[in-house]
C-alpha cells in the first residue's frame, strides 16, 4: 500500500498573527438563485457559521462578517500552483479539489528526515506563502483525506493496523467523503462514526445508501484501490539538485543543468535508452515554479547536446528569462519520454564516416532550432495517399517525426492528363519513379496557397480551359495550358465539388496552377475558378 | 559624379576587364570555379562548387518575378544538397512570404529535385528571426544549403548582417541562398557581403502545339538569370541574361549514383 499525503488548505489567519482580534471571513457565491457561503475561515466557523448558509442569515448572525465573492477560477489556479510547488517533495502530486492536494510519497519521506519532518517542512513552506495547511500521512488516500480533516492524528504508519482500526472507529461518517444526503441519512439512522458502519452487515447498508458508500468504506480501510491522478506523469528518469539558498545567476543555473544532464545521461546509458522529451523544473524559494521543455528528433543521451537544448530554451524566454526572483532552491531535470538507443560499437566508431557526422550535426541543428524558435516552427514534409492536393503534401513538426531519414520512398499522387489534354485516369503512381524524360512538364507547384485564392477567369466554353484570368488586380492572358487534371472529391469523406486543374502559362512567362471547382451542368451552373499554386 | 554616371563607369570597367580577360588575363588568380569548371561560362557561374561555403543572393527582377527567383534558388539549393549526400537542406520561410507566394508544397518540391527526407522547413515570424535561423543553420556542418525567402527591409539586410551570414557559411561549408523579395528590381543597388548576386526573371516559352489544344502546351520552364555580382570571378558580363532551363532534374535525387557528380543532373542545360 502506498503512503499518501493529504494537504488541506485554508487561508492563513490574518489578524491573529498580528495580535489583533480576527473578524470572521467568508466567501460567497450565487448558487441557483440563492447567495450562499462557500468557504469560511476558522473565526467564522467558531462563530457558528457554516458553508451553504444563506448570505442573509449569516449577516444577521454576524454583522461584522467580512465577505468576499468566490472566484473559482482563481482558486483553481492557486491550487494548481500549490500542487506544482509540492512537486519538490515528490514527482507524483495530484490536485484534490476544491481545497486539497494529494501526494504519493512512497520512498520520498526519508529524503526529508522522515514523515514528521516532511509534514513540518510542507506546513512551514506553505505558511511562508501565506497559506494555512493541515497535512496528514496515511497508508491510503482516503484515510489521509479523512485524517487531514477530521483527526488530530497526523501520521499513520503503513503496518499499524491496530492504530488504524482505532482511528477509524472514532472518525465521523463525513470522513468517508460521501454526499451530504448520505451523511444526514446515516446520522438519522444513528450511525455517526465510521466504526458504526464497519460493524454492520454491508448488504443492508448498500441497499439503503447505495454501493458508493460501501466503495468509500473499502477505500478508507484499504480494501480497494483508490488511485490518485498526478498532475504530471512521473518521469522514467530524473535528476535533481537541492540548495540551501536559492540560485539566481543564470550561469550557475546553466552549470547545474549541465551537471543534471550528465547524471541523466549516465542513467540513460545504463539502461540503453535515449531521451526524446526532456523537461527542467525550477522551484523558486518563494513557491513559484517554472518549467521548460525540449524535444529531440531522435533518442539522445549526449549531455552536452541536452545542455545546449535547454540553454536555447532559456534563451528563447527572452528578457524576462526564468524570472529567478530570490533564486531556485530545487532544480530538477526529467526525461519524460525515452526510447531504446543502442550504444555505439567500437567498430562503428572506427568506421564512422563524415556522412554520419553530417547527419548527426543536422539532427542536432533541428533540435536547437526547435528549442529556440518553437518545435512547431521546425517542420518536415509528410505525404498522404490522397489525390486532394492540400492533403497530399503537408508538414509536421520535425521533432515528432520518428527518424531523420525516415523514408526515402516518396509520396503518391494522381496521374496527370495526357498530352492531348483529355481526361486522366485516377490510378496512382509513386513519385520515386525514374527521372522524367527531357521536356517533361512539371505536375505540382513547389508553392501552394494554404487557401486557394479565387480568380476571375474567362473561358470560351463553361467547361473549357481558361483564356485569361484576373488575380490580385492583374490580368493574365494565357499563352499555353495543360489540362484538365480532374480530381474528384473523396466521397467517403465530406464531399465537395469536382476540381479540374490546369497548368497555365501567361504571356509574360508566369506559370500558375488553376482549378475550376464544380462540373458545369452536373454539380453547379456557375463553376468558380481558383489559383492554387504558382510554378517558378 | 551622378549615380547614373557611376553606373556607366562601372559598366565600362567591367567591359574592360572582360576584354583583358579574353585576351589572356592579368595573371591574377581566378576563382576556382572559373578555371575548373567545364563547358561554358553559363555553367561555370551556376556551378554548384561555386556556391558552397558562401552567401548568395537571388533577387527578382520585378515583383511578379518573385516565383522565378524562388524557383531558381530552390533548384540551386537542391543541387548543392546533392553534392553532400548526408547533409540536410534548410528552407526558411517567413509567415508573410508564405501568404504572398504560397507555402512550400512537398510533391512540388520533389519535382524540383529536393529530397524530402533531408529537407527541414523553418517557419519564421519575421526577417530578424529569418536572419537568426539562417546564421545558425549555416554554421552547421551538416547542412548543405540554406535557402531563406524573406521580405527583409534594407535597414535590416545590412553589410553587417550579410557579412555574418557569409562568415557562418564559410564556417559551416554550406551554401546560403537569400531571396530578398523586398529588393525586387533593385539588384544593382543592393549592397551586401554576398559572393554572388543573380537577378532572376520569368521568360516566356513558346508553346508546344499538340492535338486539340488550341493554345499549345507550356514548354519547359525557363528562367532568365543575370549575374549582377560575382566576387572573385572575372570576365562576366553583368548585362547578359542567361536562360536557365530546368528539365533535366531527377524526381528522385537520392537515387543518383553517389560516386561522382552527374553533369546532366546539374540541371542548367541551356544558355542563350
Amino acid at each position: 500500500m502506498r503512503p499518501s499525503f493529504e494537504t488541506r488548505l485554508a487561508g492563513a489567519p490574518r489578524d491573529e498573527a498580528r495580535g489583533a482580534p480576527a473578524s470572521p471571513l467568508a466567501t460567497w457565491s450565487k448558487i441557483g438563485s440563492a447567495q450562499q457561503l462557500v468557504a469560511l475561515d476558522a473565526a467564522a466557523l467558531r462563530a457558528g457559521l457554516k458553508p451553504g448558509m444563506a448570505l442573509a442569515s449569516a449577516r444577521a448572525m454576524r454583522p461584522e462578517l467580512e465577505l468576499r465573492q468566490a472566484d473559482s477560477q482563481a482558486e483553481a489556479e492557486l491550487l494548481a500552483s500549490i500542487a506544482d510547488w509540492l512537486r519538490r517533495f515528490t514527482p507524483l502530486a495530484a490536485l484534490d479539489a476544491p481545497d486539497g492536494a494529494m501526494l504519493d510519497i512512497e520512498g520520498c519521506a526519508h529524503l526529508f528526515g522522515g514523515e514528521q519532518a516532511m509534514i513540518a517542512a510542507i506546513e512551514s513552506g506553505l505558511r511562508a506563502q501565506g497559506l494555512h495547511a493541515r497535512c496528514a500521512i496515511a497508508p491510503n488516500p482516503a484515510l489521509a483525506w479523512a485524517l487531514a480533516r477530521f483527526s488530530t492524528t497526523r501520521s499513520l504508519a503503513g503496518g499499524d493496523h491496530a492504530g488504524a482500526a482505532k482511528i477509524l472507529r472514532t472518525l465521523p461518517v463525513a470522513a468517508l467523503r460521501v454526499s451530504g444526503d448520505i451523511v444526514s441519512g446515516l446520522r438519522t439512522a444513528g450511525l455517526t462514526r465510521v466504526g458504526d458502519l464497519l460493524t454492520r452487515p454491508r448488504g443492508p447498508l448498500a441497499a439503503r445508501f447505495g454501493a458508493g458508500l460501501i466503495a468509500r468504506l473499502d477505500a478508507i480501510v484499504g480494501a480497494a484501490r483508490d488511485p490518485i491522478s498526478p498532475r504530471f506523469e512521473a518521469a522514467p528518469y530524473m535528476a535533481e539538485r537541492r540548495f540551501a539558498e536559492g540560485l539566481a545567476r543564470r550561469d550557475d543555473i546553466e552549470r547545474v543543468l549541465a551537471d543534471l544532464a550528465h547524471d541523466l545521461c549516465a542513467m540513460l546509458e545504463r539502461h540503453g535508452e535515449g531521451v526524446r522529451k526532456v523537461a527542467a523544473s525550477f522551484f523558486r524559494v518563494d513557491g513559484a515554479t517554472r518549467h521548460i521543455a525540449a524535444a529531440t528528433s531522435r533518442p539522445q543521451r549526449d549531455a552536452s547536446a541536452l545542455t545546449r537544448l535547454l540553454r536555447e530554451r532559456i534563451e528563447a524566454l527572452g528578457e524576462e528569462g526564468l524570472d529567478t526572483g530570490y533564486g531556485f532552491d530545487v532544480i530538477r531535470l526529467a526525461a519524460n519520454a525515452v526510447e531504446r538507443m543502442a550504444g555505439a560499437q567500437t567498430s562503428e566508431l572506427v568506421a564512422a564516416a563524415r556522412e554520419k557526422d553530417d547527419a548527426q550535426a543536422f539532427v542536432d541543428l533541428i533540435d536547437r532550432l526547435g528549442a529556440r524558435f518553437g518545435m512547431r516552427r521546425v517542420q518536415r514534409l509528410t505525404f498522404q495517399d490522397t489525390h486532394v492536393p492540400e492533403f497530399a503534401g503537408q508538414t509536421q513538426p520535425a521533432s515528432f517525426s520518428r527518424a531523420h531519414c525516415a523514408s526515402r520512398a516518396g509520396p503518391t499522387c494522381g496521374d496527370r492528363v495526357s498530352k492531348d489534354g483529355h481526361a486522366l485516369h485516377a490510378s496512382r503512381r509513386r513519385l520515386t519513379s525514374p527521372p522524367r524524360h527531357e521536356g517533361a512538364l512539371c505536375g505540382r507547384p513547389p508553392r501552394l496557397f494554404e487557401k486557394p485564392e479565387p480568380v476571375d477567369a474567362t473561358a470560351a466554353v463553361p467547361d473549357g480551359p481558361p483564356l485569361r484570368f484576373k488575380w490580385r488586380r492583374a490580368t493574365h492572358e494565357i499563352a499555353a495550358y495543360e489540362g484538365p487534371e480532374r480530381i474528384a472529391p473523396e466521397w467517403w469523406r465530406d464531399a465537395g465539388l469536382t476540381r479540374d486543374y490546369f497548368h497555365v502559362e501567361d504571356r509574360n512567362g508566369g506559370r500558375f496552377w488553376l482549378f475550376r471547382e464544380g462540373l458545369f451542368g452536373r454539380e453547379t451552373i456557375q463553376p468558380r475558378w481558383f489559383v492554387h499554386g504558382v510554378f517558378g | 559624379m551622378s549615380p547614373r554616371g557611376s553606373s556607366e563607369r562601372l559598366a565600362f570597367l567591367r567591359r574592360e576587364i572582360a576584354r583583358i580577360e579574353s585576351a589572356g588575363g592579368t595573371g591574377l588568380p581566378r576563382h576556382a570555379s572559373a578555371t575548373e569548371t567545364p563547358p561554358s561560362r553559363t555553367s561555370s557561374f551556376l556551378s554548384v562548387a561555386r556556391f558552397a561555403g558562401d552567401l548568395h543572393e537571388i533577387v527578382p527582377a520585378s515583383p511578379p518575378d518573385a516565383h522565378a527567383a524562388l524557383a531558381l534558388a530552390l533548384r540551386l539549393a537542391a543541387s548543392c544538397a546533392r553534392e553532400k549526400p548526408a547533409a540536410g537542406l534548410v528552407l526558411v520561410v517567413e509567415d508573410f512570404v508564405a501568404l504572398e507566394t504560397g507555402a512550400p508544397y512537398g510533391p512540388g518540391l520533389i519535382e524540383a529535385g529536393v529530397d524530402p527526407a533531408r529537407l527541414v522547413i523553418v517557419r519564421t515570424q519575421g526577417p530578424r528571426e529569418t536572419l537568426r535561423v539562417m546564421e545558425e543553420a549555416l554554421k552547421c556542418a551538416g547542412v548543405a544549403a540554406v535557402l531563406a525567402e524573406s521580405a527583409i527591409p534594407e535597414r535590416l539586410y545590412t553589410l553587417d548582417a550579410s557579412r555574418r551570414l557569409a562568415l557562418a557559411a564559410r564556417a559551416g561549408g554550406g551554401a546560403g541562398f537569400m531571396v530578398p523579395l523586398s529588393f525586387a528590381g533593385a539588384a544593382a543597388r543592393l549592397s551586401s557581403a554576398a559572393a554572388t548576386r543573380i537577378e532572376a526573371q520569368r521568360r516566356p516559352v513558346p508553346p508546344e502545339p499538340v492535338g486539340n489544344n488550341r493554345l499549345g502546351l507550356p514548354g519547359p520552364p525557363l528562367i532568365g538569370a543575370r549575374l549582377v555580382k560575382a566576387r572573385g570571378m572575372f570576365g562576366f558580363d553583368p548585362e547578359r541574361v542567361h536562360e536557365v532551363a530546368f528539365h533535366a532534374f531527377s524526381v528522385h535525387p537520392s537515387a543518383l549514383p553517389a560516386d561522382g557528380p552527374d553533369p546532366a543532373a546539374a540541371g542548367f542545360a541551356r544558355s542563350a
